[in-house]
């Protein structure tokens, strides 16, 4: 074989020399200056200047390296403009690179390597920082290890020359062996290939283990840029516990024992999604992903690594806006509930609690309770969508939690200590002001706000009535007045529901009632009467004007009707129109039935305009329905109308245009 | 649609998650106020399935769990829980609660959840 005549002639130097390709990075480790995060850019300058061949320096807090600080970068920082009154005085930790490369000592010098060319162009030739059991052992300079790499590949141009040699000697072989020469060079080739493709795909990191959790060989390089250390055949909750929580490690260990025992796939989903989806390691946001691949009968976890470090500090600020708004858009539609919670939780916290723990006594169960009570009010607050309070509540919550996992239970004492350390006020503040900024103070004024009765406010009235007469009586008596005012639109809006559950029960559809137009204020007092009689317009609407649905949709209508008013102020008068989009008013049928009941005489019916026939609709007793119905038609409706408007002087005008719909249109002499 | 029990001590909780159930015409047939309330409601009323919240008065909502598993063992139980409640969640899992969501929750997740558990 060729491979084997080659080795053949390996000598022992060349041994030596692939031997120490494998090796680990251990006898490149150069030693630099090591700073901490808080001197001044002027200690790295004085360094630099005083050794003009450093490369870099390493930042260290207390051991461990957080950050790389290369000669280059730091002059031009220096360089730029004022970049010398910013950075001189000013810790280093302004001016370091914090996301360095950094790797075990116990990575070999190929992976290192790979991962080193392949970071940013602008940091492809920075010091690698070395660490060995987590502390700062040295760094490695890229131009050294580029010089250690073409040595070896100088012992490699040797060790062909040499054959080249003997080759040329031993003058049988010769032709075999320069092919041989050829495909070592062609495999070579393909090796760098695929070293290329490896270092393309890098950015994410995958990682797989079977039920004994040690890791297996495929796995990607970026997972030992991730964690650092070689990884093969390492347990992979070992390789975690550096990482997380011990609690966090345990809960691991128990899903991934849960996930190798499970059967059905909810279950297998359901344990999945109780492993944490993101892990930080050596200040990277790492996000995982966890995938069950079934191999035969077993099963392989696979994990997929991805740092996203930079996009969760861009999404946080995105999130904290969109839960600001989300708090809102909670606030305006639910504000009774909040402002309910807010004081219940204010007087809860500290004042209820403190009562609630004297009057319990025994520190145990009181802590039990009031952990469960800050619980739900945790709840309560995030359903609400007041994420900062919810937050604080959570950090509250684990305090007691540790206070119960605590060996000695806290007595009586320690536990009012730390409730009546609670200010229920400076906890939900950040999210009121967050509100208050944006819905204005008055939005929690509430206990500013009163009701009266209209019979109070009349007695204050009458009273102000009793005052010498004069400007400042009027004034008094205008402002009173005025305090009795309301919207007009507000008081027809209050047909919502009626309107409603009206068509529902005739089986129309009707979109919720539109009030539109100019803002009037009226006297309730004055106006109720009538507001009240626009029921049986209303009535009369969904009963005889709005079609069914499929009558509309044949019609080539919208299936829902609309019933919609307006209102406006017309020289000194208010004119309030409801308008319906049904079938408008059929005048033969009207007359028809008038005839029938008497009102008019065949003979006037023959010739009549069509406003006097809609006149006909408001005379006392007539209904256009054949049959009457529960709902309209029982003689009083329109008439009610009519005799409302006739009392504030008003009058009525009637439109319709059949199969478009039809409008009364109100004219009020309110000098509002 | 399924008939489903909410067991929960807070009644912003338990009418929130009501008007999404019935949102996707699912029928409440009974409000549990605590873990004993619970057990009782669910013997009594029977429903498809129960959702759970864990911290409660009298008897926790694993305890109820487990009280409803005695009786039923084939009952579907989802737990409702607050986030960092990872540990808790599992014991009730393996106790077992078929599926479970994590207040602060979106009605889609909410939906998607009971699909999920009254499909399997």
């Amino acid at each position: 074989m060729e491979t084997t005549a080659l080795k053949d002639l390996d000598l022992d130097l060349d041994q030596e020399a692939y031997a120490a390709e494998d090796q680990s990075i251990g006898n490149l480790v150069e030693q630099t200056q090591t700073f901490t995060a808080s001197e001044p850019g002027q200690a790295v300058h004085a360094f630099f200047t005083g050794h003009p061949s450093a490369e870099g320096v390493v930042i260290l807090a207390k051991q461990t390296p957080v950050g790389l600080i290369m000669r280059n970068d730091f002059y031009q920082k220096i360089g730029s403009l004022y970049g010398r009154d910013l950075f001189l005085s000013r810790p280093i930790k302004l001016i370091m690179n914090p996301q360095a490369l950094v790797v075990d000592v116990s990575v070999d010098i190929a992976t290192i390597g790979l991962i080193a060319m392949n970071r940013p162009h602008d940091q492809l030739y920075d010091l690698v920082v070395i660490t060995e059991n987590e502390t700062y052992a040295g760094v490695v300079s890229v131009k050294r290890f580029m010089i250690e790499l073409s040595k070896n590949r100088e012992v490699e141009i040797t060790l062909l020359k040499r054959q080249k040699e003997i080759l040329n000697e031993a003058n049988e072989t010769e032709i075999r062996n320069r092919k041989q020469i050829e495909e070592k060079s062609l495999e070579l080739r393909e090796k760098n290939e695929s070293i290329k493709n490896l270092m393309d795909n890098a950015g994410q990191g995958f990682l797989s283990f079977g039920q004994d959790l040690a890791v297996s060989g495929e796995h990607s390089l970026e997972c030992v840029h991730m964690f650092r250390v070689p990884m093969e055949g390492r347990n992979f909750l070992e390789l975690m516990a550096k990482h997380v929580s011990p609690e966090v490690t345990q809960a691991m260990a128990r899903v991934f024992a849960s996930v190798f025992a499970a059967g059905k796939s909810l279950r297998e989903k359901v344990y999945l999604s109780l492993l944490p989806p993101e892990l930080h390691i050596y200040g990277k946001t790492v996000s995982v992903a966890y995938k069950i691949i079934r191999h035969g009968g077993h099963k392989k976890m696979m994990l997929i690594l991805t740092d996203v470090t930079e996009q969760r500090k861009l999404e946080a600020r995105m999130t904290e806006e969109r839960n600001n708004v989300k708090m809102v858009a909670k606030a305006l539609t639910k504000q009774s509930d909040l402002n309910l919670a807010l004081e219940e939780f204010e007087r809860f916290a500290p004042a209820e609690a403190l009562a609630m723990v004297r009057e319990i006594a025994e520190p145990k169960a009181a802590l039990a309770e009031i952990f469960r009570l800050v619980h739900t009010y945790k709840g309560d607050f995030a359903q609400l969508g007041l994420h900062n309070t919810a937050a604080k509540l959570h950090t509250l919550e684990d305090g007691l939690a540790a206070l119960a996992a605590r060996p000695i239970r806290p007595d009586l004492e320690e536990l009012l200590g730390v409730i009546g350390a609670w200010d229920g006020r400076d906890i939900v503040q950040e999210d009121v002001t967050i509100l208050t900024d944006i819905l204005g103070k008055g939005f929690f004024e509430k206990d500013e706000r009163f009701q009266i009765s209209a019979e109070m406010l009349l007695a204050v009235e009458a009273k102000a009535g009793d005052l010498p007469d004069g400007p400042e009586r009027q004034g008094i008596l205008s402002a009173l007045r005025r305090l009795r005012l309301c919207s007009l639109a507000g008081l027809v809006a209050e047909y919502q529901d009626y309107l409603q559950a009206l068509a529902a029960r005739l089986g129309k559809s009707v979109a919720p009632l539109g009030v539109s137009g100019d803002d009037v204020f009226v006297e309730k007092e004055t106006v109720q009467k009538f507001v009240k009689s626009l029921v049986h317009v209303i009535r009369n609407m969904i009963d005889h004007g709005i079609e069914t649905p499929e009558e509309r949709l044949e019609s080539g209508k919208g299936e829902e009707g609309r019933i919609a008013c307006q209102i406006a102020r017309v020289d000194g008068c208010v004119s309030l129109s409801m308008a319906d989009d049904g079938k408008g008013i059929d005048v033969g049928k009207v007359l028809q039935l008038a005839v029938a009941k008497g009102l008019v005489t065949p003979q006037q019916a023959q010739d009549m305009p069509r406003d006097e026939v809609y006149g006909l609709l408001f005379a006392d007793s007539f209904s256009t329905k054949d049959a009457v119905s529960v709902l309209s038609g029982r003689g009083v409706g329109l008439s009610a109308v009519k005799a409302e408007v006739e009392r504030l002087g008003g009058s009525i005008r009637v439109s319709s245009q059949p199969g478009f719909g039809t409008t009364f249109t109100f004219l009020l002499p309110l000098g509002a | 649609m399924a008939r489903i029990l909410i067991v929960d001590d807070s009644i912003v909780s338990r009418t929130n998650l009501k008007t999404i159930l019935q949102s996707a015409q699912h029928e409440v047939v009974g409000e549990g106020v605590n873990g004993e309330d619970g057990l009782e409601k669910f013997l009594a009323l029977r429903p498809d399935m129960v959702t759970m919240d864990i911290t409660m008065p009298k008897r926790n909502g694993i305890e109820c769990l487990k009280d409803i598993l005695g009786h039923d063992p084939e009952a579907r139980v989802m737990m409702i829980s607050a986030l960092g409640q990872g540990a808790k969640i599992l014991e009730a899992v393996n106790s077992g609660a078929r599926h479970y969501i994590t207040k602060p929750y979106e009605p889609d997740k909410v939906l998607e959840a009971v699909a999920e558990l009254l499909s399997e």
